[in-house]
């Protein structure tokens, strides 16, 4: 019999060799909180390797923007953080036993690898665009307002909710859930009232994001180049500076508080065709939902109250639940949601992503905290 | 008599002849506007900003032959250019009203806009260049007029700015009043116009290319009159590569961005840029010539850069060591730069922004400035026009300049305790403040 399989059975967690078995022998269809790839599990050397490669793809970025050393090879360029993404995505993918979560990195992968490398490095095209970028942007200009890319983002968020982005194609989520997986604490999320607050510290970036939008618009000069400049760095230097800090502060630190295109993809989540949906038939109050959402959203307690039931609100419950109790449904979920949602309750969950319009698009029917 | 005659007539007519011109009044245009004054010139330097048409002399509206019936006395000039020109040759003539108005009190200076109302794909192509930054031809007027330097300096020096970067403000530039001919914009001879001089000297490099060779010994007798495609000519000229089918968006293959900053060669975008010059070398060349060209082309950059920067750390120690003289500090900033006011600083290399503080600074300073933005962009223009002689002139230059820094810097470490000055180029008083009363 399958030593894991063993192991669930009776409840123990494996220990000395049997655990090291398991790192080496997946487990198919291991529960979510039983396997073994679990963030905060992995030796020394693992996070190294992984702290490594996170700064290898830091320093091709460096080398294509800066450096310019070695004449830009695969190696040491804009691509090599989705070439690491796809190493240690195929790992992920491997290890992980989770059947929706593999589903996510899978698509997360291929998404990364196909989209932001495989394309534009075989055939390197510049994007049509909007504005005055004062450079031509190749593609994928994802993160450049104006470009087609952008824009189709933005499109694709409204109609289809933002997964098209956040959590399944974002190659900023993409490096935290395969590099950055082994040096994430088990669970480093911050789960206050006051951490759920900090949400808000996003507005400033997406005001000056707005800025740029503007910017754009006008033909070159010091002012709009300079602004635009500032930007770029105001973006680029905190994502890459605050992955450091993701074991203390949790996974998708950026996403939370800073992202000002997640500022977007946000309001956008509040006026779109989809919306995230508690099914409270289905729930069994467990709060597992509001214990491992990455974005420290109360999904649990929000949710509770979307249905205006009379849930008893945990002690844990930062804020907005027993702050709002008549939360109007459109406003749920906050423009926090990346809906990427960790797996917490097995396929039968309550949590959906769900049409808002009552108009029946392509994907509704599988949407989904899908399927999970 | 005839004399006491002509004068009689001149001094009887004087106000009539007099060009109403400029609004005494007039501001200046752009971030700065309200920190100089425009010269008389400069309403044909920006004709659509700054033209004010004269309304004391004729009145009336006026149809293509009356103008002419006057103007081929008054401007005998314009009108022969004229009538040589495509626009008085075909069947339908374009007449001056087309283009001036026919309301003699309101007359204009044609700007792009006029011309792109008859030729819309060459203004859109222009408009598109200002997609790709700078450095640009749609955009040049706002880059000269915008910068500090150009509202700060005195106005002498910085009369014959304009004359340049008027490029993006009117299409006789390139393309000369009145008979805006296509043929005369294909010769480098249009080009060099601007594009010459220590920051630029195109027409050096390209003179001595095998293909400004070419041009040099057989051009004249070219056909200029065929447009700008392959076959047509047996040697390229400045608009033949950088502008080919005649396409009047000039920067869609500009790599290097005039030399003055490193640039990565391998980018996404630069690959893409680098795959349309070999499309352009591929007319005449096979593709592995161009390929090997590009590759010259980045080592000689490579290494110029290398040495660049290390000039550029040996002025930053000196900074950080206090030697330069006269310092930051010591001598006045920009009137209308608050920032180095506040934190008074010698800005050193691209991205500190020397390229717009290069006068009254320290003397290794400028030194600096002339390796890095003459002799520099010199070698690179060399290299990249096919110029490898020119290349390795500059080069050459480069070295001389390199050593006369490394000495100067030497000498500035050896003075202990009594620092020699050297001599200021100007300190803050009278000077300063009558060009901040007076541009």
């Amino acid at each position: 019999m399958n030593h894991a399989i063993a192991d669930h059975a009776t409840g123990s967690v494996p220990t000395g060799r049997a655990r090291a078995r398991h790192r080496l022998i997946p487990v198919r269809l291991m529960p979510a909180n039983r396997q073994r790839s679990q963030a905060g599990h992995y030796a020394w050397w693992v996070r190294a390797l992984a702290m490594f490669a996170y700064g290898w793809a830091f320093l091709g970025w460096l080398n294509d923007a800066w450096l310019f050393q070695f004449g830009n090879p695969l190696w040491l360029n804009r691509y090599t953080e989705p070439v690491i993404i796809l190493a240690f995505g195929l790992w992920r993918i491997r290890a992980e036993k989770n059947p929706y979560t593999r589903k996510r990195l899978l698509i997360l992968v291929t998404n990364v690898t196909v989209l932001w490398w495989l394309i534009p490095w075989a055939w390197p095209f510049i994007e049509p665009h909007m504005g005055y970028l004062a450079g031509l942007p190749a593609f994928p200009s994802l993160h450049t307002p104006g470009t087609v890319t952008f824009l189709l983002v933005l499109g694709g968020v409204f109609l289809f909710g933002r997964r098209v982005i956040c959590g399944w194609n974002c190659p900023c989520v993409g490096i935290r859930e395969t590099v950055c997986f082994a040096f994430r604490h088990a669970d480093p999320v911050p789960r206050s009232d006051r951490a759920w607050r900090l949400r808000h510290i996003k507005w400033i970036g997406f005001a000056l994001y707005l800025g740029a939008i503007w910017a754009v618009t006008r033909p070159a000069n010091n002012i709009t180049t300079g602004y635009l400049g500032f930007f770029a760095m105001i973006v680029v230097l905190p994502y890459f500076a605050i992955m450091l800090l993701s074991p203390w502060i949790g996974n998708r630190d950026y996403c939370r508080f800073l992202c000002p295109y997640g500022a977007t993809f946000g309001l956008l989540n509040k006026v779109g065709m989809f919306r995230i949906d508690y099914d409270a038939k289905k729930c069994i109050q467990c709060g597992k939902c509001a214990k491992v959402c990455d974005m420290n959203i109360p999904v649990w307690q929000m949710g509770l109250a979307n249905q205006g039931r009379a849930g008893s609100i945990p002690p844990n419950a930062w804020g907005v639940a027993a702050a709002s109790p008549n939360v109007p449904a459109t406003a749920w979920p906050s423009t926090t949601c990346a809906t990427c949602c960790n797996p917490a309750c097995g396929r039968t969950g309550p949590i959906r992503n769900v049409a808002r319009t009552g108009i029946k698009l392509p994907c509704a029917g599988v949407s989904p905290a899908i399927s999970f | 008599m005839r004399i006491a005659g002509t004068l009689l007539v001149v001094a009887l007519l004087w106000p009539w002849l007099a060009w109403a011109g400029l609004d005494p009044d007039a501001k200046g245009v752009g971030e700065n506007a309200d920190l100089w004054r425009p010269d008389p010139m400069h309403e044909y330097w920006d004709p659509g900003n700054l033209h004010r048409p004269e309304t004391e002399r004729v009145k009336g509206l006026f149809q293509g032959e009356a103008c002419l019936e006057c103007h081929r006395v008054v401007t005998p000039g314009i009108v022969k250019e004229w009538r040589t020109s495509r626009h008085a040759l075909t069947k339908e003539p374009v007449l001056c009203p087309a283009c001036h108005g026919e309301d003699h009190q309101k007359l204009s200076f044609p700007g792009p806009q006029t011309c792109g109302n008859c030729h819309p794909k060459r203004l859109a192509q222009m408009e598109e260049e200002k997609h790709y930054g700078f450095p640009s031809h749609a955009l040049a007027m706002e880059r000269a007029v915008d910068s500090k330097h150009f509202a700060d300096k005195p106005k002498a020096e910085v009369a014959a700015c304009l004359q340049c970067h008027s490029v993006a403000s009117k299409c006789d530039s390139c393309h000369t009043r009145h008979r805006f001919d296509a043929a005369e914009a294909r010769r480098p001879e249009a080009c060099i116009t601007c594009h010459s001089g220590p920051p630029h000297p195109d027409d050096e490099a390209f003179f001595a290319s095998a293909h400004g060779q070419l041009y040099r010994q057989e051009g004249k007798r070219w056909d200029w009159s065929k447009p700008l495609a392959k076959g047509n000519y047996p040697a390229p000229t400045c608009a033949y590569c950088h502008m080919k089918d005649g396409n009047h968006q000039v920067a869609d293959k500009a790599v290097w961005k005039f030399g003055i900053r490193e640039i990565n060669p391998q980018s996404a975008e630069n690959l893409i840029k680098r795959k349309r010059w070999q499309v352009t070398c591929a007319d005449c060349h096979p593709p592995e010539v161009g390929m090997e060209f590009f590759k010259k082309l980045d080592a000689e950059r490579t290494q110029s850069w290398r040495q660049l920067y290390a000039v550029e750390r040996l002025l930053k120690n000196l900074r950080s060591d206090g030697l330069l003289s006269p310092s930051a500090k010591e001598r006045p900033p920009y009137p209308i730069d608050w920032l180095a006011k506040l934190f008074p600083k010698e800005r050193i290399g691209f991205y500190e922004g020397q390229a717009s503080a290069f006068y009254n600074v320290s003397a290794i300073e400028r030194d600096y400035f002339e390796l890095w933005y003459f002799f520099n962009l010199g070698a690179y223009k060399g290299m990249a026009h096919g110029a490898k002689e020119l290349s390795e002139q500059f080069h050459e230059r480069m070295g001389v300049q390199v050593e006369a820094i490394r000495n100067e810097a030497e000498r500035l470490r050896g003075q202990t305790g009594a620092k020699k000055d050297l001599k200021p180029l100007w300190m803050e008083g009278d000077y300063t403040k009558f060009n901040l009363d007076y541009n």
